[in-house]
């Protein structure tokens, strides 16, 4: 993919956040802070007043499903493509696999900040508060968040891709995506887990479960849990590309 | 004949790939699971109590897991035949394929082999779903709309409960739904299997636009979805309600609003969008 291609694909995000946020533009301003207005934006709130949760919900996840489409196959494309050639040039497979990676971490990280850009901007739009700190720091909390996940889940499907092709890698992915988000928001209904409150961390797309601001040493846990699975993504990607037989291509599932 | 054959050809081709299993086998996933959900949530329930088999069944609106199936449908559609045409552009097979059967023959035999693939991979799995239902669960009158014969039952499906301006409420085919429940259900079935048909072909004629990226055929059935999402919450502001939410128009629910022109809107706009795309493809290939 081109470097065009790129940008072209991390700046689509801004027009189609602003066309369905249309109905917000339209609407009278509303009293409520601008960090609050964000998260209600990009997450749902489930649980009561005592067990209060933001979970990632499934009307809400454009913003996902397109950078997983659109840079779904950016690794896998070229490992296909240009591995013979590549591979028998480089003298490790891994680091070309990381600086992909890292690639991928770098766009989705841009991808997010315009993605967030423009919510705070209609979020500013919308409300007749000015931006305070703790508004600031739900911006950075998100960020952190939306970039490991995008990171992620696009970093996976490329890893399947290579082996199942990119439109099945891509449902494999998201489909564990949906029923991940349809978890964390049924969480209380869970026969054994439901009853504790602290077990929603151990899923990966329900990092933001708890309050956002309320809980520091949580959140410190969730941080260090993602940086974890990303590394573990990372690391587990490079030895499978390491593995791989190049010499065989199937076009048929590109 | 010729068309016949393409069609075929291609019928053969398509119930071989991948693509196609792949999909299938997520939507048998889907209503296996769904029946069995059923099951367990019915365990230890009296069967006087229990909700009626059609109520049961996975097309429904209040079916469990249907939330899952609903965000996951937009991408199903597009995996049984969308990709053909590039996948047949990316083995350098199509120049064989067009001199074989014409170029017409060829690109109207991909669209209606990418309406029956989708058509296949609901119907059966539903039907199949619907069948265990049946089996499985009591035929009586504990209704999803309401207590049966009550106040709420009647002004449900009447949609005398609606207090807003919208232009329909109630419960649509009212007449068959009291006739046979089941009828109704496999009325929904073939509503379901031909709108996933359409929007298949939707993604079909897209393939016709592009040359690699076979993943960015997802985006135009899911950007539909989410359009007819959007606009759904922005006709709450109009003088009378009308329900955008393309969901909500193949599942058995009781949601007002469904008005038959946002249907007949999708189904013009694919036969129009079809005839050019061919039109287009057709002398593309020309050159």
């Amino acid at each position: 993919m081109s470097i065009w291609g790129k940008i072209t694909r991390t700046i689509s995000i801004v027009p189609i956040t602003f066309l369905f946020s249309l109905y917000l533009l339209i609407s009278d301003k509303q009293d409520i802070s601008i960090g609050s207005m964000l998260t209600h934006r990009i997450l749902g709130q489930v649980g009561g007043e005592s067990s209060k949760a933001f979970v990632l919900v499934l009307s809400n996840l454009l913003y996902l499903v397109l950078f997983n489409i659109f840079f779904g196959n950016i690794i896998s494309e070229e490992f296909r493509f240009s591995s013979v050639y590549l591979f028998s040039r480089l003298k490790n497979r891994k680091v070309w696999f990381y600086k992909k990676a890292s690639e991928m971490l770098m766009i989705a990280s841009i991808y997010t900040l315009l993605f967030l850009g423009s919510n705070i901007f209609i979020c500013m739009f919308c409300s007749i508060r000015k931006i305070e700190i703790n508004d600031i720091k739900v911006f950075l909390v998100l960020f952190g968040l939306i970039t490991m996940i995008l990171a992620i889940t696009t970093t996976l499907i490329n890893l399947v891709s290579i082996r199942l092709g990119s439109t099945t890698a891509f449902i494999t992915v998201y489909i564990c995506v949906v029923i991940l988000v349809f978890i964390s928001l049924e969480h209380e209904n869970i026969p054994f887990l439901g009853k504790y409150y602290y077990t929603r961390v151990f899923n990966p797309l329900s990092g933001v479960a708890l309050n956002l601001s309320e809980n520091l040493i949580a959140q410190c846990i969730i941080l260090v849990y993602y940086l974890v699975l990303i590394t573990l993504t990372f690391i587990l990607g490079g030895n499978y590309i390491n593995g791989i037989d190049i010499a065989l291509i199937d076009c048929e599932s590109v | 004949m010729d068309l016949l054959k393409s069609i075929k050809m291609q019928f053969i081709l398509m119930i071989n790939s991948i693509s196609f299993k792949v999909g299938f086998s997520i939507v048998m996933i889907y209503v296996l699971t769904s029946y069995i959900v059923s099951l367990i949530s019915n365990m230890s329930t009296d069967i006087a109590f229990m909700y009626s088999a059609h109520a049961l069944f996975c097309g429904v609106e209040f079916s469990k897991l249907r939330t899952i199936f609903e965000v996951v449908f937009p991408f199903l559609v597009v995996f049984p035949f969308s990709f053909s045409y590039l996948t047949d552009l990316s083995v350098k097979i199509h120049p064989y394929l067009l001199g074989r059967m014409g170029r017409r023959n060829y690109f109207a035999g991909k669209i209606v082999t990418n309406f029956i693939g989708s058509f296949i991979i609901i119907f059966v799995p539903f039907c199949v779903n619907l069948l265990l239902c049946y089996i499985t669960f009591p035929w009586n009158n504990n209704h999803i709309f309401g207590d049966y014969n009550a106040l709420n039952y009647a002004s449900e499906l009447l949609g005398t409960n609606v207090t807003i301006n919208t232009v329909q409420s109630g419960v649509p085919f009212l007449k068959l739904f009291l006739y046979s429940p089941l009828a109704y259900n496999l009325m929904y079935i073939c509503i379901f299997s031909v709108f996933s048909g359409l929007a298949s072909a939707l993604s079909g004629i897209v393939s016709f636009y592009i040359k690699n990226y076979k993943i960015l055929l997802f985006i135009p059935v899911y950007l539909l979805f989410y359009i007819g999402n959007f606009l759904n919450i922005l006709s709450v502001r109009f003088d009378k309600y009308i329900n955008f939410r393309l969901m909500d128009y193949i599942y058995v629910n009781p949601s007002f609003g469904r008005s038959f022109v946002v249907p007949l809107c999708f189904v013009v706009f694919m036969l129009v969008a079809s005839f050019f795309s061919f039109r287009y493809a057709c002398k593309k290939e020309e050159l």
